[in-house]
């Protein structure tokens, strides 16, 4: 296998295999706990490094992980406290478990193979030179066998919990009602995420794993409604900035780990400006149209309510409206010709009054007590879209 | 070496001097202003901002090596960093503000975005060896040993803004803090607060990434806050203790690392402020967990008493009826 | 006051909406001055935004408020307000006299710290609440209904001569909830007027002078004997009223 093949399997590998827990990350919202975890393994890794292991055996891989379950643990301990806000607890613990990694790999003891550039970028060039051999024949790099065992776990995983996992995220009371205790799936869903983790750090290291955890998700999630969808896109997503991001860092003489995750964030800016419905782009059309939408109804509520009475002609002039509704001149003027191009409202004498068909619509409008109009289908979908 | 040879040199050596000042300033600022990072619960946006800043590092570098060499793109440094600290705020606020993904989400994006570019641009800039990029690698895990007199100017006018800002807002600070609703009713601008107080907590962070690094900068900012907080009821001592542990994490981590060869100073400064923290949890009055389990046990005991006084009385009319 | 009433809070066609949906839809009322009108309608009706509104917090889509007759800026240091309990972190680093001490900062301006008269102030409205012997007290420590005394010293402190106050009920035990109203009485004695979003359906002929019943809409606004009846409830509330006459309303 040569040598850029190899490692643009790595990447892609790895990518991917992050970028579908990453999805459940992102639903759950611990994507900063997987932040904590990926800094916080990094003493088991030196340490299964100082005794050899050298990624070769599954200790090397779960040790770790185990240190990120502990920080998973600790700081659910210390949020029960009490005593600290927010995420403080987060902001206290992972810092402290890194530091000791990084103290021990400067001091070099024991000869440590592994530098202070590779914890922030990983060492993919040296993951792909590292070949797996059975006998006398290689094999292929041993990195992407690991990366491909765990690649098969996560889908094992979330092929076997699919419905666990679908419910405990999107409705935890639901789950408890139907005889399914989140913390069965919390922290088997945790390991997955420790192990993965620990597996990615020699492609990415330990800082940018959150970026491919989170990235290709955050913009499938922009782009689907359904979960299955999102797990493809993300998957896409991931695999397509790993291969591009090799290639621009290889002609840019630059890390592949680094332009993969700049990529996914590239992805991701794009995705969340021009998806067709929740994009920003999108989103301004259609606020747009509702803005008029919403002013020309406005209007027609304010002539039926000042209709009768003798509050009814000053208020109903032109100048009333601009003057009770606060509108400017030009704003006023619009609405008024598209209120009456669409027969809400009929001019007579200068005076603006509903019609019926703008009364019918305000009457329909306020049996609903909210947004009836014809805006289109922009409800963004939140999460519980993912229920059908 | 001994405490006192560590004194003396404190005293009389010109670098350690420098550097212990450098990171007390730093330390005081963190503390000081990680109290409304952590009361707002915007720890790990701490961390964040910290990560992206490298995205602003590395391009200020690159435009000061464009422009007039290695001396300009040192200066644009910490400027490059309080921007691309800014930009992931700014990005933050947009995705969190215009769709339904959630804050901590949007971080990670951010870390993608920013951190994952600076690391790329860090990588072409060592590639090219521009004149002076070895000064970048001080920014990662900081590097308090080399700090220089350009660095400490730096240091010492962004902090004095920064404290400067936070005396003069002081008590418009912490009501919006505390109760924004009622901060507005009486005319504070909102948004305005916001990005002010958070353009300063922009600022703090930025102050120490060249002795703490860009990875580990939130310890400095969270730490002395959460330990602090354990120890008094009220903001304005808490926001003095904080400075006063930021300090202390500040200049042990620097004289130590400085002594030790070969030690990058901002894991010495994340350790020294993590157990300035346990230490808080344990001992402090009221809420530490010595003083809050000899709390419970007097309740037992007092609880025991009432049940046996109450049983006694009971007994007693049961015997007499 | 003369006869003709002064109208301390006019309403005219307000509208407001998050995001083109609206959630109050062309309210018109008048509140006059030196009385206490009640809020009442269902969650999400807009009582709590009606409150913003008239300070500026939301925006308005349309329409216009009146302080006394100019606007809300003009007139801001006459207004004072008690926002919900349940909105601020009560786990903040600061006691009870100091939350009291920040309805004078409005009156301080942004460089000027709270000095004796400031102070003195506090006390007395510290005093009046009877959460003397709490001052020194960290928030956290507190009750529910002492968090609300604390609340309603500092409006005191602010010596406004409009109150808005968002739910001064909530979670609040009955002696302090009568100790509260009693306050209130005493200060639509002295002229004051007070706007007050309300929960309690029962309570509300006992409390209030006026009542406006919200939903989106103005369903219903005026004195409490007049328009607090059967159907104008319905109205407000939907099917959602079945048992008033039994009591407990959901």
């Amino acid at each position: 296998m040569s040598l850029v093949l190899s490692i643009i399997l790595i990447a892609v590998t790895t990518a991917v295999a992050c970028s579908i827990v990453g999805v459940f990350l992102v639903l759950r919202r611990m994507s900063m706990v997987a932040e904590g975890v990926s800094h916080s393994i990094l003493p088991g890794l030196v340490m299964a490094l100082v005794l050899g292991a050298a990624l070769r055996t599954p200790v090397a891989v779960l040790g770790p992980a185990l240190l990120g379950l502990f920080l998973v643990l600790s700081v659910e301990a210390l949020n029960r406290t009490r005593l600290f806000a927010g995420d403080a607890p987060l902001g206290v613990v992972f810092p402290a478990l890194f530091s000791v990694g990084v103290i021990i790999i400067s001091r070099r003891y024991a000869s440590v193979p592994l530098s202070e550039s590779s914890v922030l970028t990983g060492d993919i060039n040296y993951a792909a030179l590292s070949q797996l051999q059975i006998g006398a024949a290689e094999i292929g790099p041993r990195s992407l066998y690991v990366m491909l065992v765990i690649l098969l776990l996560n889908l094992g995983f979330v092929v076997a919990l699919f419905k666990e996992l679908k419910v405990t995220t999107f409705d935890p009371g639901l789950a408890a009602a139907v005889g399914i205790r989140p913390e069965l799936v919390h922290y088997p869903f945790m390991a997955i995420v420790s192990i993965t983790i620990v597996g990615a750090f020699e492609a990415v290291g330990a800082v940018l794993v959150i970026a491919l955890l989170t990235a290709p998700a955050a913009a499938a999630y922009l782009l689907s409604r359904r979960l299955e969808t999102m797990l493809l896109l993300s998957a896409g997503f991931a695999a397509f900035s790993a291969v591009s991001g090799f290639w621009i860092a290889y002609a840019l003489d630059s890390a592949t780990s680094g332009m993969t995750a700049a990529i996914a964030g590239v992805v991701f800016v794009l995705a969340l400006g021009f998806a067709p419905r929740r994009g920003l782009l999108a989103k301004a059309r259609i606020r747009k149209r509702r803005v008029l939408a919403f002013a020309e109804r406005l209007l027609v509520m304010h002539l039926i309510h000042h209709a009768d009475g003798d509050r009814a002609t000053p208020a109903c002039t032109p100048e009333g409206v601009m003057r009770h509704i606060n509108w400017d001149p030009a704003l006023t003027g619009s609405v008024i010709h598209r209120a009456v191009a669409n027969g809400l409202v009929r001019e007579h004498h200068g005076v603006l009054l509903p019609s019926d068909q703008g009364r019918e619509l305000c009457r329909e409008a306020m049996l609903w007590g909210e947004d009836a109009c014809e805006c289109g289908d922009d409800s963004e979908a939140d999460v519980s879209d993912f229920n059908e | 070496m001994t405490p006192g040879d560590v004194l003396s040199m404190l005293i009389f050596d010109h670098t350690l001097r420098t550097v212990s000042i450098g990171s007390g300033l730093v330390g005081v600022v963190a503390g000081a202003l990680g109290c409304f990072a952590y009361l707002r619960k915007q720890g790990m946006m701490g961390a964040i901002v910290a990560h992206s800043s490298l995205f602003g590092i590395t391009v200020a570098f690159l435009i000061g090596s464009a422009a007039g060499g290695a001396a300009l793109a040192e200066r644009l440094i910490l400027p490059g960093a309080l921007v691309g600290g800014t930009l992931c705020m700014a990005f933050v606020s947009l995705v969190v503000h215009t769709t339904r993904i959630k804050t901590d989400t949007a971080m990670g994006v951010s870390v993608a975005l920013f951190f994952g570019t600076g690391i790329a641009l860090l990588r072409m800039i060592q590639s090219m060896s521009l004149p002076g990029h070895r000064v970048l690698r001080d920014y990662l895990f900081g590097q308090a040993a080399t700090m220089t007199r350009v660095d400490l100017q730096t240091i010492a006018l962004f902090s004095g803004i920064a404290v400067v800002v936070l005396l003069v807002s002081w008590k418009e600070f912490k009501l919006h803090t505390f109760d924004p609703g009622f901060a507005a009713s009486i005319g504070y601008p909102m948004h305005r607060m916001d990005q002010v107080l958070l353009a300063v907590i922009v600022l703090a962070i930025v102050i120490g990434l060249r002795t703490v690094g860009v990875i580990l900068m939130v310890s400095l900012l969270v730490c002395p806050a959460a330990a602090a907080r354990q120890w008094t009821k009220r903001l304005s001592h808490m926001a003095l203790l904080a400075s006063f542990f930021g300090l202390l994490s500040g200049v042990l981590g620097a004289v130590l690392s400085a002594v030790v060869s070969n030690l990058p100073t901002g894991p010495v400064i994340s350790l020294t402020a993590t157990m300035i923290v346990l230490i808080s949890l344990v001992i402090a009055p009221r809420r530490g967990v010595v003083a809050r389990s000899l709390q419970r046990s007097v309740n037992r005991r007092r609880f025991a008493q009432l049940l046996t006084a109450e049983q006694a009385t009971s007994a007693d009319h049961r015997s007499r009826s | 006051m003369n006869d003709t009433t002064t109208i301390a809070v006019r309403i005219t066609d307000l509208t407001v909406a998050y995001e083109e949906t609206p959630v109050l839809w062309d309210i018109d009322m008048e509140v006059p001055g030196g009385s206490i009108m009640g809020i009442v309608g269902p969650n999400g009706a807009g009582k709590s935004t009606l409150i913003k509104a008239i300070m500026g917090i939301v925006p308005a889509a349309g329409g216009e408020i009146r302080i006394f007759d100019r606007t809300f800026r003009e007139q801001r240091r006459r207004v004072g307000y008690v926002p919900q309990r349940t909105s601020v972190d009560w786990d903040f680093p600061t006691t009870v006299l100091d939350v009291v001490l920040m309805g004078t900062y409005g009156s301080l301006g942004w460089f000027r710290r709270p000095g004796k008269q400031q102070l003195d102030a506090a006390w007395q409205a510290i005093e009046r609440v009877s959460m003397t012997e709490y001052a020194g007290r960290q928030i956290s420590e507190l009750s529910g209904g002492q968090q609300q005394r604390t609340f309603l010293a500092r409006a005191l402190v602010q010596n406004a001569d409009i109150y808005l106050m968002d739910e001064p009920f909530q979670g609040v035990d009955a002696r302090t909830e009568r100790a509260i109203v009693q306050i209130l009485r005493q200060m639509r004695q002295q002229g004051r007027t007070l706007l007050i979003v309300h929960h309690d359906l029962q309570t509300v002929e006992e409390y209030f002078d006026l009542v406006a019943m919200l939903n989106v809409r103005i369903v219903a606004c005026g004195p409490v004997e007049a328009v607090f009846g059967e159907e104008n409830l319905r109205r407000t509330y939907g099917g959602r009223v079945e048992t008033f006459s039994s009591g407990r309303i959901k």
